[in-house]
């Protein structure tokens, strides 16, 4: 029994899991489906004793490897799995059955999308995690996240064909469908790499990510901050590890959502932002890509999961119970929902890599690797970031949410299942800040020779935390930090939701006028040819007085014409 | 018979010293410990403790000069610098970013948008 469980890929009872959930009316049922998937897939994962390439079939003359388990996929594969089993707790109380549908199933296209060992493999699950996601951003129920639904479903569809293109010209041009390390000069080479910048939200590519998660359910944003940006993360780091570029991309990308965040009311979106900056890390880490900064970008994802799930899952229960999750609608919130205010805080405190802390023993790995690579430019745009994520995760999601003004909210605090949720990541944040050991032996490369609690390390990080903290104080002090508004920033999605659907609409608009103008003018022109060829051409026309010819011979002596023409000149 | 004279109603003594505040009320017991983090002085004690301590660790990096991977960290207090610089540019520049990105909530929801 163990020996055929061993070769499963543990995306099949989750992806089971799901289908059964499609058709079960039982709540209760659902719900245990959603904590015994993930434990059966965890199951799997465990069960499988090494590294090597399981669940290949061969199917019209192409062979699928459905579960390729090695240091790379093995890390994403648990945290993955480790993340699906958090949500199924947090999300106990919800009554939805699509959104329980549409987690498991999103979920096992997730991890099958990290164990598939070839393109055709990973297109399937890399399209049906957009597929199965979308039903996550609809779960929202109001026309705002249904055409977030539509515009999120376009982008990760078009993702998907990017990545296929690509992956048939790379194919036919290296001979093999297997998917490993993509020359981004080869055919095909670069739209891979351009699917892959789409699902990881790259600069200019991102915004589908702050558009379509802040709009989803609270359960709904916690399950979709999990997997489809991590899943691209991996794809790069299988696909495009040392592509120096990929340096500053993830520079830029750490950098550029920091300015966003702090102008932004919705903190959800705040997180959306956040999220996007952390990404820029593991990219950073993957351009860099020796041991170490491949190292930094898996073990920064694995905590990256947790302690981004786990700031979700606060604000999911401040949004369950306000009903908001705009700074302008909260404050105080500590005093009735203190639990969550602690969860939040440990989140936040990880995020922003303070020692003994999961990000701080994360994110060294990064800079480090960053620095070594003698990189300077993006090494200081890391170091900024870093204080960045303290202002927009650490600061401002807390602060503004369970402190600041007192907006008297006095609500109920989290029920038992989502505080259970939060407790459990809460405590990973920590556990994997101080037994960091056990985060490093998962990682793809050898860790043995790293001490992440160097003195000066901590001196270092801590000597940064405290300034951005200080500064922090003294802004608010002299009233030098922006007063927190309801309304929305412009970013990059303004091209197409405004400019774009405006240009679509103007140029209908001038198409419709042009064709009424033209079917005028046609019948005009219709009109008065039709007369003068009538004139002319009918039996009682000018030609027909002498030589008794209708239109149609006419046209039967033009037409034959022309074939002479033609046969002639060929 | 009793001639009692009524006694003139005094009015109920008021509870403004000693009752408890108005946000008692729908607080949860695990919160009530930390109601002082409400006050003045706890409003205002971070500004000094974080300069304390910032200041704390910049004596400490000026007799422990920190070796770095990249010579950037080996100036003196270059992550207190980057970390105060940075976050108050981060922050300072939302004033001029608002004036240029900030459009009304329902901005994309206006007729002809976002459909």
């Amino acid at each position: 029994m163990i020996d055929l469980l061993s070769g499963l890929s543990p995306a099949w009872p989750v992806l089971i899991a799901g289908v059964l959930c499609a058709v079960m009316p039982w709540h209760y049922a659902r719900k245990a489906l959603m904590i015994l998937a993930p434990l059966a897939a965890g199951l799997f994962w465990f069960l499988t004793p090494q590294t090597g390439v399981f669940g290949v079939f061969e199917a019209a003359g192409f062979t699928f490897e459905t579960y390729r388990f090695d240091p790379l996929s093995r890390i994403w594969g648990l945290v993955f799995i480790l993340a699906a089993f958090l949500n199924g707790l947090y999300a106990l109380h919800e009554r939805d059955r699509m959104s329980d549908t549409a987690a498991l199933l999103y979920t096992g296209a997730g991890i099958g999308a990290v164990f598939a060992g070839d393109f055709l493999t990973l297109f399937f699950f890399w399209e049906l995690t957009a597929i199965t996601s979308v039903f996550l951003v609809w779960a929202g129920r109001n026309p705002s996240a249904f055409r977030a639904g539509h515009r999120y479903l376009a982008i990760h569809v078009l993702s998907g064909v990017l990545l296929l293109g690509g992956a048939i010209l790379y194919a036919n041009h290296s001979g093999s469908w297997q998917f490993n390390a993509v020359d981004v000069n080869a055919p095909g080479g670069l739209l891979i790499l351009l699917a892959f910048g789409i699902k990881a939200a790259f600069p200019l590519l991102h915004n589908w990510l702050q558009d379509a998660y802040p709009k989803s359910t609270a359960v709904g944003a916690v399950v979709l901050s999990a997997f489809t940006t991590k899943l691209a993360i991996y794809a790069l780091a299988r696909g495009f590890a040392g592509l120096e570029p990929l340096i500053w991309v993830g520079a830029i990308m750490t950098a550029f959502p920091v300015f966003y965040a702090v102008i932004e009311n919705d903190l959800r979106k705040v997180l959306a932002y956040s999220l996007n900056n952390q990404l820029g890390f593991m990219v950073a880490g993957i351009g860099v890509g020796t041991a170490l900064g491949l190292n930094g970008a898996a073990a920064h994802a694995f905590v990256h999961i947790i302690y981004k799930g786990l700031l979700f899952m606060t604000m999911g229960a401040v949004l369950m119970r306000t009903g908001s999750t705009k700074a302008t609608d909260l404050g105080g919130l500590y005093k009735s929902m203190p639990l969550t205010a602690l969860f939040c805080l440990i989140g936040a405190g990880a995020i922003s890599a303070f020692p003994l802390m999961s990000g701080f023993v994360a994110k060294a790995l990064t800079i480090s690797a960053v620095a070594q690579s003698g990189q300077t430019i993006p090494f200081l745009i890391l170091v900024f970031a870093s204080a960045g994520v303290l202002e927009h995760s650490g600061i401002k999601i807390p602060y503004f949410a369970f402190f600041a003004h007192d907006a008297k909210k006095r609500v109920k605090e989290a029920p038992a299942n989502m505080l259970l949720a939060m407790g459990l990541a809460a405590f990973l944040c920590i556990y994997l800040g101080v037994n960091y050991g056990a985060l490093y032996d998962l990682l793809p490369f050898s860790m043995e020779a790293y001490q992440p609690y160097s003195l000066d390390h901590i001196v270092g990080q801590m000597q940064l935390l405290l300034a951005a903290l200080f500064a922090f104080t003294f802004l608010v002090r002299f009233k030098l930090y922006p007063a927190e508004v309801p309304g929305v920033n412009l970013d990059t999605d303004w091209f197409y939701r405004k400019a774009g659907n405006n240009f679509v609409r103007w140029s209908w608009k001038m198409f419709d006028r042009m064709m009424g103008a033209l079917g005028h003018v046609r019948g005009r022109i219709r009109a008065r040819l039709g007369d003068r060829l009538f004139n002319v051409f009918s039996p009682a026309g000018a030609f027909s007085r002498d030589i008794p010819s209708g239109l149609l011979a006419i046209w039967t002596s033009v037409l034959l014409g022309i074939v002479l023409l033609i046969a002639y000149l060929a | 018979m009793t001639n009692e004279t009524p006694k003139p109603k005094t009015p109920p003594k008021k509870k403004t010293e000693t009752a408890k505040p108005e946000t008692d009320h729908g607080i949860h017991p695990l919160a009530r410990p930390f109601l002082w983090l409400d006050s003045k002085w706890a409003r205002r004690a971070p500004f000094w403790i974080f300069l304390s301590a910032a200041l704390g660790l910049l004596a400490w990096e000026f007799f422990h000069p920190r070796h770095g991977y990249s010579k950037w960290e080996e100036i003196f207090g270059f992550y207190e610098i980057e970390g105060f610089f940075g976050f108050c540019l981060a922050v300072l520049a939302g004033w001029p970013l608002r004036k240029l990105l900030w459009r009304s909530e329902d901005y994309y929801d206006r007729e002809g948008s976002d459909d």
